[in-house]
């Protein structure tokens, strides 16, 4: 699946650590997600896109 | 790489776990000793021989405690990761086992000591986590 966590959170000048910690994740969570590696739960995706402040069809789209 | 992505996967276990498999670790050791020392003197065929043994089987099962609580501190990506691990590990034995198990009642051959199960539970572990690890990084 493809998404733009990494574009929306450089936009908010955030590292992947800082991801994480808003996530309560670990930052190769964030880095697995980013690259497209792994798929993120329904509830971690709802916390993605409350970050953004986005829906989550905004943060990621069928590849 | 290898050494970068071995590194990683011990980085998934926090500071409190490896605190309290150190300590459970200890006493599992010391009992090991113990109970070495106290079976040695006790008549081969007493039921007291396995009485005996029960403190040491209960410290080695509590080992699990020090594991489930490092699992529920895991993201789920990480429990992904220790599902893949913890079922490699488990498939390693269980296929060491039922092999040297049907070898042994069809071909008479020697039983296996069960130090070598371990081992390969071990690696079969280590090999899915390093596996798991690798694809998600």
């Amino acid at each position: 699946m493809k998404n733009s966590v990494r574009e929306r959170r450089q936009r908010n000048d955030w590292t992947q650590q800082d991801l994480a910690h808003r996530l309560g994740v670990s930052r190769q969570t964030v880095n697995a997600i980013e690259t497209g590696k792994y798929d993120p739960s329904l509830p971690l995706a709802f916390a993605l896109a409350a970050q953004f402040q986005c829906r989550i069809e905004d943060l990621f789209e069928p590849s | 790489m290898h050494v970068k992505v071995t590194l990683q996967a011990f980085a998934m276990y926090d500071r409190r776990y490896w605190r309290e498999w150190g300590i459970w670790f200890l006493a599992y050791f010391v009992l090991i000793l113990l109970t070495s020392a106290v079976v040695k003197r006790l008549p081969e065929d007493g039921a007291w021989r396995l009485v005996a043994t029960l403190p040491v089987c209960a410290v080695a099962l509590s080992g699990l405690w020090a594991e489930l609580r490092q699992v529920r501190r895991f993201d789920e990506m990480q429990r992904a990761v220790y599902l893949e691990a913890s079922l490699a590990g488990f498939w390693t034995a269980m296929a060491i086992l039922a092999t040297t198990a049907l070898l042994e009642v069809f071909a008479g051959t020697p039983p296996l000591a069960p130090l070598w199960i371990l081992l390969g539970t071990g690696i079969g572990f280590g090999g899915g986590y390093l596996n798991a690890i690798r694809r998600y990084r």
